[in-house]
């Protein structure tokens, strides 16, 4: 090899080695930057004619674990669904009091009960049955509240998802227009891994709020898709639509509940993690099946009064709901005190069936409504109290609920409540499951492809020493040079 | 060789991040405990123990009605137990001064067997109509009607057969006067189908407290005492005056005796009450510590831990700040 063949060797060396500096010194830049990934600059020897003739450097490359990044935003989606599970939930827990406060509707339906034992001991003191009165309407109003609450949340996911579909569609347009951008840099032989670094972060966001597949396509754009395979976003990015219409108890998708269409596409069905699809969870499934048990209990405490000829509980029009699932769908945000008994308490001794008057001292009524109504056993007339209904509930007929069909009026109203605190419990526990497991995911994303100032630093002394050495090697080459050039003139 | 996995800056933020997010909620927790006395601010933070603490509650209040409904009906029996005991003091002093007339020959002296009777008998009938809050504890389940509608009618009943005592008719009177109806002596007319009284004291366990004021040992009593009051005594039916004299005298010992009877009875229901009153003040003081026990913060516990999660926090700041100062910045020289 000649000297020059060194000398331009050496060259080689000090500007590989400036190089990789600039891609240290951007990486120590961005150490803390969300999404930054750690950059390296591949080198390579240069061969000419099977001998080494120099380096030369390639280009920048990401530190991508591409499968734990595809279990990140699986598992972010699934975690978003958990997250707005758990702060739902907790609010239907709220409702019901703490458990001191004795403020649940089962606490008031067993002070009901303790009012009528007294009222059986004297069963014309207007002030038993005015307090029978009193605390019964308390029960009704905690039912009523409690039937209004759980529309109000549902509403308000309904807002939720509408605000987070407006965030989702903004990603949507990050995602294409980053892809746009990647596809004609990449072609024009540009650097797009910090574009490439925004688009994953964008894409991760975006699993936040709602599951999706993903692909690379041959250009560095990435295709992102629902789960089944509905088109969201490559270098064009579509627009999720929903509607927010106020919802009742009655309302039930899709016939009275909007979905999520794309392109005029309902996709709500493919819409199944992710915060969305948390939302549209809790709109269409636990919060309607928390409405359908109070709605079963209002409607059993009804019924099982009425069968007593004590008819406490009535609707607005002073009914009784027959134990058709669908015809008392809501029946607890309804349910009142039987005006005719607020406005005659004497009715609770007497009976709402009319017929000859009782002695003052009867307590029959009251003694039918403490061992029937408050009862699991036939009523005085023989008939058996309808049991729970456990299938079948709900506007749309398709809601069921894990509590037994049989047991008295009590034990439902305390399974309700201990229901809904399971499965708070279990969503919670979930939650803190999932997300522990998505910032171990996290965590060890960041950690793989994450900057770290030390090895940097490292890299920093090693490329340090060999530009020093490259810059001695030149200096030898002059010096030989100079050597050469003396040797000759003298 | 083993590889030690590289730690990134945003790693190590998210790592201490997550831990003092975790620990800080430990934190919250364990001073709304000690701050409100509470394990849980909801029904599920009760955990498994939510379904056996809404059954205690239920329990506890089903107690209070139960409880409630004794002590109403412990009103009512502890009047008609002073009643009874007024009413059996009346007999007995009317008794005793029969054995003050001489059955003798010649006019006997009626005048304070009849004014002690007359007393007696007043004091029956108002103890008969006595009410608690306005019922009337001797109506059974007619608690708004007096049982006695007329103090006076039994008397003329009564008189109207005894004033025709002579030529050997006592029996035939004696069989009338047991004979006397319900309205003939005075008492309401709804009184003879009037249903009982009972207080439901516990689960399936209805306590029955019905005295009627016109149970047999009651118009015993009044026919008794009327029979006495209306007495005149005849020389020339002698056999028949003493025929009732004794009648009257042996309706009230009999009478006595069963309103004693009948007494010792509402005492076994009485007692009942006082018992089971007793056991639910005693199961609540049982479910009441059951409840606190599921719902309540162990205050010792939970500052213990308290002083150990600060600790424990101390001790990750500090960590968190000497780990902070582990960079290789530390023992690289500075550019010159």
């Amino acid at each position: 090899m000649s000297g020059i063949g060194a000398l331009s060797i050496a060259i080689q060396g000090l500007n590989a080695a400036q190089q990789q500096l600039q891609v240290i010194s951007s990486n120590v830049a961005n150490a803390s930057t969300p999404g930054y990934t750690v950059k390296t600059l591949q080198q390579n020897s240069v061969v000419l004619d099977g001998s080494g003739s120099g380096v030369q450097v390639g280009g920048l490359q990401r530190s991508v674990n591409t499968a734990l990044q595809s279990n990140l935003w699986q598992q972010t989606s699934t975690s978003g669904s958990s997250q707005v599970n758990q702060t739902y939930l907790q609010q239907l827990q709220q409702l019901f009091g703490a458990p001191n406060s004795n403020t649940s509707f089962a606490s008031d339906l067993a002070t009901v009960q303790s009012d009528f034992i007294t009222l059986s001991a004297d069963p014309s003191n207007s002030i038993y049955q005015t307090q029978v009165v009193n605390d019964a309407q308390s029960l009704t109003s905690n039912l009523n509240n409690l039937s209004t609450s759980i529309q109000g949340l549902r509403n308000n996911s309904q807002t939720d998802i509408s605000n987070d579909l407006g965030q989702a569609n903004q990603l949507l347009q990050t995602i294409a227009s980053l892809n746009t951008n990647i596809s004609k840099t990449g072609n024009a032989g540009g650097d797009v891994t910090d574009l490439e670094d925004q688009r994953d972060q964008a894409i991760q966001q975006l699993s936040q709020f709602i599951n999706i597949n993903t692909y690379t396509n041959s250009d560095g754009s990435v295709t992102v898709q629902t789960q089944n395979g509905t088109l969201l976003a490559d270098t064009q990015a579509q627009t999720l639509d929903f509607s927010v219409t106020p919802l009742t108890a009655t309302s039930v998708y899709p016939t009275s509940a909007s979905g999520i269409t794309v392109n005029g596409q309902d996709i709500t069905s493919q819409i199944t993690s992710g915060s969305i699809g948390g939302l549209i969870n809790l709109r269409d499934q636990s919060l309607p099946q928390a409405q359908a048990m109070i709605d079963e209990f209002s409607e059993g405490l009804a019924t099982r009064f009425n069968a007593q000829g004590v008819t406490l509980f009535t609707d607005p029009a002073g009914d009784v709901p027959t134990d058709t699932p669908g015809d008392y769908v809501g029946f607890a945000g309804t349910i009142q005190v039987n005006p005719a008994v607020v406005n005659n308490p004497a009715l609770l001794q007497q009976g709402t069936a009319g017929g000859p008057p009782l002695a003052a001292g009867d307590n029959t009524n009251i003694q039918n409504v403490l061992n029937y109504a408050f009862g699991d056993n036939s009523n005085a007339g023989g008939t058996p109290n309808t049991p729970f209904n456990t299938t079948g509930l709900g506007a749309n007929g398709a809601i069921s609920v894990n509590l037994p069909s049989g047991g008295d009026i009590l034990d439902y109203s305390n399974n309700v409540v201990a229901t809904l605190a399971q499965q708070y419990t279990q969503v919670n526990s979930n939650n803190t499951y999932q997300t522990n497991y998505q910032q171990t995911l996290q965590e060890q994303m960041d950690n793989e492809s994450g900057v770290s100032i030390d090895t940097e630093m490292t890299n920093m002394i090693s490329i340090q020493n060999a530009y020093s050495a490259s810059a001695r090697m030149i200096t030898a080459v002059s010096q030989m040079f100079t050597d050469l050039l003396s040797a000759v003139s003298s | 060789m083993t590889s030690i996995p590289t730690v990134s800056e945003t790693g190590k933020n998210y790592f201490y991040n997550n831990i003092v997010t975790s620990l800080n909620q430990e934190m919250q927790n364990l001073t709304y405990e000690i701050s409100t006395g509470q394990k849980a601010q909801t029904y599920s933070d009760l955990g498994t123990q939510v379904n056996t603490a809404l059954s205690l509650t239920a329990q506890n209040t089903q107690l209070n009605g139960y409880i409630a409904g004794i002590n109403d009906a412990t009103l009512n029996t502890d009047q008609m137990d002073t009643a009874m005991t007024g009413v059996t003091n009346d007999l007995n002093n009317v008794v005793s001064q029969f054995d003050e007339v001489s059955q003798g020959s010649g006019t006997p002296n009626l005048a304070v067997l009849q004014s002690t009777a007359q007393t007696a008998l007043a004091d029956i009938y108002s103890q008969l109509n006595s009410t608690v809050s306005g019922k009337y504890v001797f109506g059974a389940d007619q608690t708004n009607t007096a049982p006695v509608a007329s103090t006076s009618a039994a008397g003329t009943a009564v008189s109207a057969l005894t004033s025709t005592y002579g030529g050997g008719n006592a029996a035939s009177i004696i069989t009338s006067l047991n004979g006397l109806t319900d309205t003939q002596l005075g008492y309401s007319t709804t009184l003879a189908a009037a249903g009982n009284v009972t207080v439901q004291a516990d689960t399936n366990q209805n306590l029955n407290y019905t005295v009627k004021a016109d149970e047999p040992q009651f118009q015993q009593a009044i026919t008794g005492l009327n029979e006495i009051i209306s007495l005149t005594y005849n020389a020339g039916d002698p056999t028949d005056f003493w025929s009732l004299f004794n009648d009257a005298k042996s309706r009230l010992t009999t009478a006595n005796n069963n309103v004693s009877l009948r007494q010792g009875q509402l005492g076994v229901v009485r007692n009942q009450m006082a018992s089971l009153l007793t056991s639910h003040q005693s199961m609540q003081t049982t479910l009441s510590g059951n409840i606190g026990n599921i719902e309540n913060a162990d205050l010792a516990t939970a500052s213990s831990q308290l002083q150990t999660l600060q600790t424990q926090i101390q001790a990750t700041y500090s960590t968190i700040a000497r780990v902070s100062q582990l960079s290789i910045l530390n023992y690289l020289p500075a550019p010159s």
